[in-house]
């Protein structure tokens, strides 16, 4: 449910570890309640000061960081007991094990230890929980710096590039949990420098280049933002007839090995297309939009 | 009441933390070493040191206290104040802490107050330790009689007191000094080669003068207090001067560590 009121929103802010150098210049930024709120930006583009500032760890030299509409620097301790947070790689004590670190955790915040195991079940890691923690993959070791952000039941979940060393299966995981907090209706803001990682969960997408906004909305919004073109993946029984069958409705096309790359004036175009191959006798083993577009639209954006 | 509250919880969350870590060991073994040390010397020495009838428990509580004010004192503090914050340096669990909903201090002066907690218990164990040293040597050579006299427990508790007051100062500093670096080596390099500084004023160039600029020299400068011979808190008051200055050294400190700390960008 959308409100008028951003559950993260940043105005104007700047910082720098010199005054000289800026690493956040006049950054503007909102997040709207229950949104997954995708942070894109090359390295080095501004996103962990970023949230550093959100968290509160850094003293901002301008501007403002409010947080459920309210100032963090002024109402500190308030703000952050709604907050679960993941900044790079997961804080723990490491000759610990993930039940002892939740526990230290669990002291911190004022949480009876008896839901702590409802926070490893949440991360699936109740099966390693009593092992030394420094032992743990990185996958484990993420979820174990998850379960601690969650452990509070946090309206607002800040994550600052949480897949990153994660395998195919520790992201899968990953964004398994993210969708099932999406779905208790908590709002989720997760930084990453991967469009493909942020394209799969997110609903909403900021884009920062040199400590600047340049772009914030949906998923659907960025992708307006290319050429207004249509990118099409094309994979048939015959790709160099369906090629020069196609080639004088699009664009541009090219011939792979995969199959057919090609460029719609809209995706309007793409019925009567499909049905021209099929009356053609050329079968379909695959149809599905590039995603090449939004790749390159990003690198364009942040480069 | 809250951040009471808060800061038990924080204490709690300390005691947590030392779970796995050979911190408790190393208080232990840091109380037993010395009385340990001490049983030695006398076990191999019972000839000659029971050769006048003089009450042993002057001598033995004299060496066992130059012995700790000397050699293991300062050293003991610095390692415990260093290890005690090396492992929130080793994960960075800094930017976990600090966002949590809880004012800084409470983290801060609960990571301090187990510091000083656990030289407490060294203390203990050491005390503990030397008493049972001590009748376990007369009953292995009765000649020293150490239950034949006064024990002089209670001057030599207010000598542990004092060296206590004595090392505050020191405590305040490392714990600064590790919060800030995350190495090890530096700090310890400062507190070793403070040390040997405080021992070559007090007892090569005799500049006492000097030597009260530096905390170092505190626990050595108390232990002089007391002379050869054992006396009562009569004698030498509930403070002396280097554990006002001590103190002084402790609360300067503790407020600067804290003020930095709360202002650092983490």
């Amino acid at each position: 449910m959308q409100t008028s009121t951003p559950v993260i929103a940043i105005d104007n802010l700047h910082f720098g570890y010199s005054f000289r150098q800026l690493i956040l210049d006049r950054l503007q930024l909102a997040v709207p309640q229950g949104a997954i709120y995708g942070f894109l930006g090359a390295n080095g583009a501004g996103k962990s000061t970023t949230i550093r500032s959100i968290m509160g760890l850094l003293t901002p030299h301008k501007g403002q960081v409010r947080l459920f509409g309210k100032e963090v620097q002024q109402h500190r301790l308030e703000v952050l007991s709604r907050i679960g947070s993941l900044i790079e790689a997961p804080s723990f004590y490491k000759h610990l094990s993930a039940y002892n670190n939740l526990k230290i955790a669990a002291q911190y915040l004022n949480i009876p230890f008896a839901k702590i195991e409802a926070s490893l079940e949440l991360v699936n890691l109740q099966a390693h929980s009593h092992n030394p923690a420094g032992k743990y993959s990185t996958g484990m070791k993420q979820r174990l710096g998850m379960a601690m952000a969650l452990l509070s039941d946090p309206e607002l979940l800040i994550l600052d590039e949480p897949t990153n060393g994660l395998d195919p299966t520790g992201m899968i995981e990953f964004r398994t949990i993210i969708q099932r907090l999406h779905d208790q209706k908590k709002t989720i803001f997760l930084s990453s420098h991967l469009l493909g990682e942020i394209e799969k969960i997110a609903t909403h997408v900021g884009v920062i280049k040199h400590g600047n906004l340049i772009f914030q909305g949906t998923i659907e919004e960025l992708e307006q933002r290319k050429t207004g073109n249509f990118g099409l993946h094309l994979h048939t029984t015959n790709d160099r007839l369906a090629l020069e069958l196609i080639q004088d409705r699009s664009v541009s096309s090219s011939l792979s090995e995969k199959g057919l790359e090609l460029e719609l004036l809209s995706k309007d175009e793409l019925p009567a297309l499909l049905e021209l191959l099929i009356s053609k006798g050329i079968q379909l083993h695959e149809v599905r939009p590039a995603k090449r577009d939004l790749e390159k639209l990003f690198i364009s954006l942040t480069q | 009441m809250l951040h009471q509250r808060a800061f038990y919880r924080s204490l709690n969350a300390e005691f947590l933390k030392l779970r796995g870590t050979p911190m408790l060991w190393l208080t232990l073994a840091g109380g037993i070493f010395i009385a340990g040390f001490l049983f030695l010397i006398y076990a191999f020495n019972a000839e000659k040191f029971t050769s006048k009838p003089v009450n042993p428990w002057i001598m033995y509580w004299d060496v066992s206290f130059m012995l700790t004010a000397i050699l293991v004192l300062v050293p003991f503090v610095i390692l415990i104040a260093s290890a005690i914050v090396y492992p929130e340096h080793d994960m960075n669990t800094w930017k976990y802490v600090y966002t949590l909903p809880l004012k800084k201090y409470n983290f801060y002066f609960s990571k301090l107050l187990v510091i000083l907690i656990l030289i407490g218990l060294t203390f203990l164990v050491f005390f503990t330790a030397l008493i049972i040293g001590a009748y376990l040597l007369n009953l292995l050579f009765p000649a020293y009689q150490f239950d034949q006299y006064p024990t002089g427990i209670p001057d030599f508790t207010a000598r542990l007191g004092h060296a206590y007051l004595s090392i505050l100062g020191i405590v305040a500093i490392h714990y600064w000094f590790s919060i800030r670096w995350k190495s090890f080596i530096l700090p310890i390099g400062i507190g070793l080669l403070g040390f040997i500084i405080a021992i070559f004023l007090m007892f090569f160039a005799q500049r006492y003068d000097l030597a009260t600029f530096i905390p170092y020299a505190y626990p050595l400068m108390a232990g002089a207090e007391f002379g050869t011979e054992s006396i009562g808190l009569d004698r030498v008051g509930w403070f002396l001067p280097v554990e006002f200055y001590s103190i002084a050294w402790f609360i300067v400190f503790s407020i600067l560590g804290f003020y930095e700390e709360n202002r650092r960008n983490v």
